[in-house]
This record gives structure tokens, sequence and C-alpha cells, in this order.
């Protein structure tokens, strides 16, 4: 009983340091964010490490209409350029730069397709401890015409094709 | 579970407990009370723009999941719910019943510190749970016997478990036999998911010891993905007022799982010492010796299954063993499952199936528990179900029935008609029209079951013309998500039963001399179960996320005029608790500091004899050095409460413990 009782208290105890804690600095609030602004983060700098072998205005950025990640990819990039070009953020799957999709990977060597790398996909996403971290194929990124920089890279979970 | 048989006619009745002065609701109120009354700056500090962040520092932010709803639950057409291994891991939950207390409709009871009785949408408690399907990874752990699932050995590793599927309400066509009021589906990761090894250890008041090893690897040259675990754990009893213990209990169990591309086999193998108080019947004398005893509960498993793109092949056997002074049992069951879907246009798909049972069973006779003709126990099931899509895919017509054979009761068959509209992207209805039935157990056909109760003998006695018990039931359910961060589900019922399975009076039967009243299993009751649930899924903050749901049901029952009335019915009316809610607030902060606050409140039941109870459960967990460390407090608002009022149900204390986790 004594070792129940004096585990209540230090539980309530902890309770209220809790409590305290999450009404002071604003540090804290900010290291835990929605899973899609932080995937739609990620998308903007994999465009800003990747050269495209076209003379485009824009970097078209297609995801179906039905994703989740849509709308927030589309307020995050809302009025952003990267290398002085737009960013538009579209359903279609045809003159994509990048598409995000977790069913389909088109083939199609000038594309930075975002999905499952069983699927085809040169990037993924994955959720490992509360975290996103990101897989890439290195063989499908190498034959593709993309030029992905090595910093981009070294932060990436290289896998090969089985 | 079979002792409660017994005792049913016993009753015993312990004062409602006093609320404890220190209540954790202070603490509740507090948290609640500085939440909202933070700065407006600090609450708005938090940005969905994180495109001018550094990758690197991308990298080490945590993510919260605004009310993350699988695909599968927003595109079925029944109130279905599923539990995460996030919702899991946070609850503090060390069994299944525990973390079922989170689903809506579904009644969790805990009769001592091993036997819990769960059901859904009603037939709460006692003999009468015994409408609901259970599977672990598509073994069904329903009991034929007595027709509910003994708890105490179905102890899958907590971290292993990927998702708990609960579907309120008849299962559909697919499910297997007895998916009346609920089907709950266990589903464990893939050994693929589980790399590296897991060691969690920790104890308490309540749980005195527990401890978890598993280790996951991957086989390069033959491309086997697998994993093998062992864990022990050893509970304490609970609280009497006449200061027995008897209910502590210990299992030690291991397992594996190892998959090849599309081939999955997986075992466990488990033994465990389940304390229990059993009252022997002396035949010479109308007398009883009660008897404190650890019943042997041993086991093990072994599934494979096969699963191409658009069909499945499943086969398990199944060995469970339990022995006490009271009866014995040992079961092989052998299940062979196949499916296959056939897509006929793109609009239609159809399901198809088959499956087999066999159960062989040996059970020992002692003097109060006699079980007629043991041996096979078979039964076989076809289904069909055709899904057919229309007007863009916004609107699914699911028909399908099952036709299954049974030893008892020969053909049944079980159709069900459902419809999900989707109004818009993010709102649904959908509707439902099923027939599905509940096989008589083997007790309720082939049982002698002798006790005592005030000084003299009765006798239960098994029926062998026994039909099934049937229910129709209609279901509608709305669910809607009005912005990214909330999510709500609305479900209705109306269940209609015919043929209940009672107790009336038989011709009395001679004992030493003595006239003994006998009391036959029947088809004699009928009546309804009307119910509505609300349950929502709210992200307030990117850190604060809110669970809760309240349920709401009543039930009429009658007994047919024909047959004596016992007044089962009144007694079954009134365990159902009328309303029960439940409310979690999860705190995700950073460093891995995780707050976890559970309030559920369940209205009184048994005609007063389980008082209306609030209970409170924290969970505090942070990382300290690679290890997780759980701080967890359950059941905190009273010393101990009541969940069953049956004479030797013992209640449930609140309780602490401190768990380590560590993954490498």
């Amino acid at each position: 009983m004594k070792l129940q009782r004096s585990l209540i208290i230090f539980i309530q105890r902890l309770t209220i340091i809790g409590v305290f804690m999450m009404c002071c600095p604003k540090s804290f609030a900010e290291a835990v964010v929605s899973e899609n602004s932080l995937k739609a983060a990620f998308i903007y700098h994999f465009i800003s490490f990747t050269q495209w072998n076209d003379h485009s205005s824009a970097y078209y950025v297609c995801i179906p209409d039905d994703s989740a990640l849509r709308n927030t990819v589309e307020e995050s990039f809302k009025g952003k350029r990267i290398n002085d070009r737009d960013i538009l953020v579209v359903g279609r799957s045809r003159g994509c730069h990048v598409l995000v999709s977790e069913t389909y990977s088109p083939t199609a060597k000038s594309i930075l397709t975002i999905g499952r790398l069983g699927r085809g996909a040169l990037f993924e996403f994955r959720e490992i401890d509360h975290k996103i971290r990101f897989a890439v194929n290195l063989e499908k990124v190498q034959k593709s015409q993309l030029k992905i920089s090595s910093q981009l890279l070294k932060l990436a979970i290289l896998e090969k094709d089985s | 579970m079979f002792r409660k048989i017994v005792h049913r006619k016993d009753s015993f009745q312990i004062p409602a407990t006093g609320y404890l002065k220190n209540s954790g609701f202070v603490i509740i109120a507090l948290a609640c009370f500085f939440s909202f009354q933070c700065p407006k700056a600090w609450a708005q500090s938090y940005k969905d723009d994180l495109t001018a962040v550094r990758l690197e520092d991308l990298m080490n932010m945590q993510v919260y999941s605004a009310s993350k709803k699988p695909e599968s639950i927003l595109d079925t057409a029944a109130a279905m719910t599923v539990i995460t291994s996030e919702d899991i891991r946070r609850s503090g939950a060390t069994s299944i019943p525990e973390v079922l207390r989170m689903v809506p409709d579904v009644y969790v009871q805990k009769t001592d510190s091993n036997s819990w009785d769960v059901s859904a949408r009603g037939f709460t408690g006692s003999i009468y749970a015994n409408k609901l399907l259970v599977m672990i990874d598509g073994r069904s752990v329903y009991s034929p016997l007595y027709g509910g699932v003994f708890w105490d050995v179905q102890n899958v590793v907590m971290e292993d478990i990927e998702r708990i599927e609960v579907i309120r309400g008849p299962g559909g066509t697919l499910w297997g036999a007895n998916a009346v009021n609920g089907v709950i589906n266990i589903i464990t990761k893939k050994a693929k998911n589980t790399p590296g090894t897991l060691i969690s250890t920790g104890g308490g008041t309540e749980e005195k010891f527990f401890g978890n090893v598993r280790y996951g690897g991957h086989e390069e040259k033959t491309d086997w993905y697998y994993r093998g675990y062992g864990k022990y754990f050893s509970r304490d009893d609970g609280y009497r007022v006449d200061g027995q213990d008897y209910d502590d209990w210990d299992m030690a169990q291991g397992g594996f799982r190892a998959e090849k591309d599309k081939l999955t086999v997986q075992g466990d193998i488990y033994h465990g010492n389940i304390g229990q108080r059993v009252t022997l019947v002396d035949f010479a004398l109308p007398s009883i010796t009660p008897l404190n005893e650890h019943a042997d509960a041993k086991g093990w498993n072994l599934l494979s299954r096969y699963e191409d793109e658009d069909w499945s092949l499943q086969g398990y056997w199944d060995r469970t063993e339990r022995n006490s002074a009271l009866y014995r049992e040992t079961r092989d069951r052998m299940d062979v499952e196949y499916k296959r879907i056939l897509s006929v246009t793109a609009r239609q798909e159809i399901v198809w199936g088959m499956g087999s049972r066999l159960d062989l069973e040996d059970m020992g006779q002692t003097n109060e528990v006699v079980i007629r003709n043991p041996g096979t126990d078979y039964q076989m099931n076809f289904f069909i179900q055709d899904e057919i899509k229309a007007m863009e895919d916004k609107l699914k017509f699911i028909l399908g029935s099952k036709l299954e054979y049974n030893i008892y009761t020969h053909f049944e068959v079980q159709p069900n008609v459902r419809a999900l509209y989707h109004i818009t992207e993010k709102n649904q209805i959908w509707a439902s029209a099923s027939r599905a039935v509940r096989t008589p157990t083997r007790i309720q056909e082939d049982s002698q079951i002798t006790g005592i109760s005030g000084g003299s003998y009765y006798r239960i006695v098994g029926n062998h013309d026994l039909s099934s018990e049937a229910l129709a039931s209609y279901e509608l359910g709305y669910r809607t998500q009005p912005n990214k961060n909330m999510f709500f589900d609305l479900t209705a019922y109306a269940n209609h039963y015919d043929d209940l399975i009672t107790f009336t009076t038989g011709n009395p039967v001679s004992l030493n001399g003595i006239s003994v009243p006998t009391y036959p299993t029947v088809n004699g009751m009928q009546g309804q179960v009307h119910g509505v649930s609300i349950s929502g899924d709210i992200a307030v903050k990117s850190w604060w996320k809110i669970k809760t749901y309240y349920s709401l049901a009543k039930m009429t029952l009658h007994t047919e005029p024909d047959i004596v009335n016992l007044h089962i019915d009144n007694q079954l009316e009134s365990a159902l608790p009328t309303q029960t809610a439940y409310l979690r607030s999860s705190f995700t902060l950073p460093r891995g500091f995780e707050l976890d606050t559970t309030v559920r409140y369940t209205d009184s039941y048994n005609n007063n004899a389980v008082p209306s109870a609030t209970e409170l459960d924290i969970v505090v967990g942070k990382t300290i050095m690679d290890w997780r460390v759980s701080v967890v407090g359950q059941n905190l608002i009273h010393d101990h409460h009541k969940e069953s009022s049956t004479a030797l149900a013992t209640e449930v204390e609140r309780a602490g413990y401190v768990k380590l986790t560590r993954e490498f």
C-alpha cells in the first residue's frame, strides 16, 4: 500500500510538471509537427536539390486530388519559387517534375517519383520512431535523367532493387 | 468462466466504495484549465509551413497524425473501429481486453484478475457474453465449449500488435461463425516490420513483474524474414471484502513469425497458472468445500497462410488445455480456409470462400461438471459476397450470404445487405440489414452441472433439441471529417433476437435419495437491443489529440409464455450498463515526452450490484538514454471497484507500474 501511494504521488507530480511544461517556452510547440507539413517541406527540399534536364518556367508537382497531402503541399508552396521557377501543384499525372502517389509510379526517367520503392518509385517516405525519413532507390536514380545532389542523398536510406 | 456457471445463482453484495479524496480528477481539471489558459501567442507559434527549415532539422522533428484513418474504415459499410499500435502503447494496457475499453459499444467487465467478459451491443457479463468472434491473425479463439473467449490465454506481445479491428454488429458474411454482435480481429506486425531486438520489462503493484524479449531478422540467402519472442508475467490477485486471495496468476509464452514472399508461418506456445476459487460439491451431504487452486492452462498453435493478390489459403492447428479440480478440457482445433476475389468488371467484385473446422475434444469428467458425448465438433462454411459500385464509385452495394453446416443445428443461412454512400469525400453514410446466428455451445447442448445454492442441490442440464439463437440487425451510420483535425462517427442499431437460449425448470432427479431440481437449457427468450454511439477523434493542437466516445443502449427481453420464467430476461436486461463514456487526452511533447490521460465512465448495472463508476488511467512516457520509460497509473480514482457481482468475482484495484523498453 505504501508503495502504491508513493507511486500515485509520483505520477501526480509528473503530471503537474508536464502540464506546466506545456504552458511555457515556445520552442516546445514547434518540434512536433503535422506529418503532411513535414512531407511538404521535404518535397520542397527534394526539388531544390534536383536538376531536371528541361527549360520549363515552373516546376510541376503532381499529387492526385484525393491525396491527403495535396492541400498541405499547395498551402506550403503558395507563392514560393525555387531557382527562379514557380512551383505549381496539379492533380494530373503527365508533364510532372515530381509525382507523389502511393500506388502509381510511371517509369519515365525525368520524373522524381515519390511513393513506394517496391512499386517503382525513386523516393519513399518512411515514418520511423515518429520521425520522417526518406528512402531512395539509388540504381534507379543513377539510371534516370535527374541530377540529384549528393547532399540530399547522404541523408537518405539508400536501397537497391531487390 | 466455467466457475461462473456453477455459481450464477448465488448473489453477493458488497457495499459501494467511496470516492478517493485526493482524486485524479483534480489533475485533469488542472490540465484542461492550464491548456486553455496558455497565452495565445504560444498556441499560434506552430506553423504549417516548414519549407524554410533546414533538411537536417526536418529529420529531427516528431510527427503527429491528425485523426489518421486507414482507408478501410472510410470505405466500410459497418461500424468499425481500428485500434492502432500507438493507441495500445499509449494506453498503458497490458492485456487485450483492457485495450478494448477504448471501443464504443464494447463492454469489458473484469471479473477477477485473470478473467474478463467482453461483449458488444449487450449480452454483457458471465456466460451470456457469448456472441462475439475474436481472431488473432485469422485464428479463431472463440471457445465452442461456452461461447466466450478464455482471455487469460490470449497474450500477444503488446508491442507486436499492428492493429486491432473491431466490428460492432454482425460481421457480415466474410467472418467466421458466431460473429453475431461483433468481430475482433487482432493483427500482429509482419516479421519484416519488426527487425532488431526489443526488450521490455517492469513491474508494479498489480503487474508484479513482466518481461518481453523479441528478436527479428532477415535471412539473406533464402529471403526469409523472421522474429521470435518470449514473454513472462506475474499478476497480483484482486480485492475481496472477505480478504480471500486466490486469483493471482502467471504466464510464460513464446512464439515466432516468419515470412517469405507471400507465405507466412507463425506459432505460439504458452503455459500459465491461473489462480481461482472453486467450490466442490459434496454428494453425501448438501455441502460445499471451497478450494483455492491454480488451474493449469497451456497450449500451442501453428498457422500457415499463403496470400496471393486474388486468393489466399490458410490453415492452422490450435491446441488448448485446461486442468482444474472442477473440470478438464483438451481441445485440438484444425481449421482450413480458402478465399478468392474475382473482379467481374471495374465496378463489381465478387469474394467467395469456404472453410472447414474440426475440433477434437477430450473432457475430463468431475462430480460437478459432466460433458456428455465429447468427441468431435465439426463445421463447414461457404460464403459469397458481391460488391457493386455505382455513381462514379460514390455508392457501394454489398450483398452476401454465408451457408454454414454445424453438428448441432445443421444448416444455417446468414445473409446481409449493406450500402455505403459517399455524400462528399469527407462524409459518408451507410446502412445495413443482416441476419446472424449463434450456434448452441457444448455446455448448452451436452452439459450436466451440479451445484449447491442456499443449502440445496440444483442441476443445469444441456438440451439436444436447441436451435441457434438468431439475430436480425438493422444499422445506420454516419462518418464525417469536418476538417483535417476531426473525425466523428455516429452509429445506431436495432437488434431483434429470437430463440435466445435460457433456462427453464425440468423434472427433478434423485441424488442419494434427495430430489434435485433441474434447469434445462431451452430456446425461450426473445427481445430487442437498441443503441446509439458517437465517437470522435480530435487533434486540438499538433501535439494534443483527444479520443472520445459515448454509448447508449437499452435491452428489452421477454421469456416465452410457454416455459417457466426464471427471470433470466430481467437479469440480462439489468446486466447492460445504459451509458458508457470514454475520453483520452494524448499529449505528444518534445524530447519524447508523452502524457496520456484516460477517463472512463460506466453506468451501474446488475440492479445496482455494480455501482456506476468513473475511472482514471494516467500514462507518462519519456525517452531516457535510449530507454523508453513509462510510468502507468491505472484505475486511480478508487482503492478498488467492482466490475462483476458474481459470487467469486474480485474487485479491480488501483494499480501502478513502471515499464522500461528498449529497441536496438
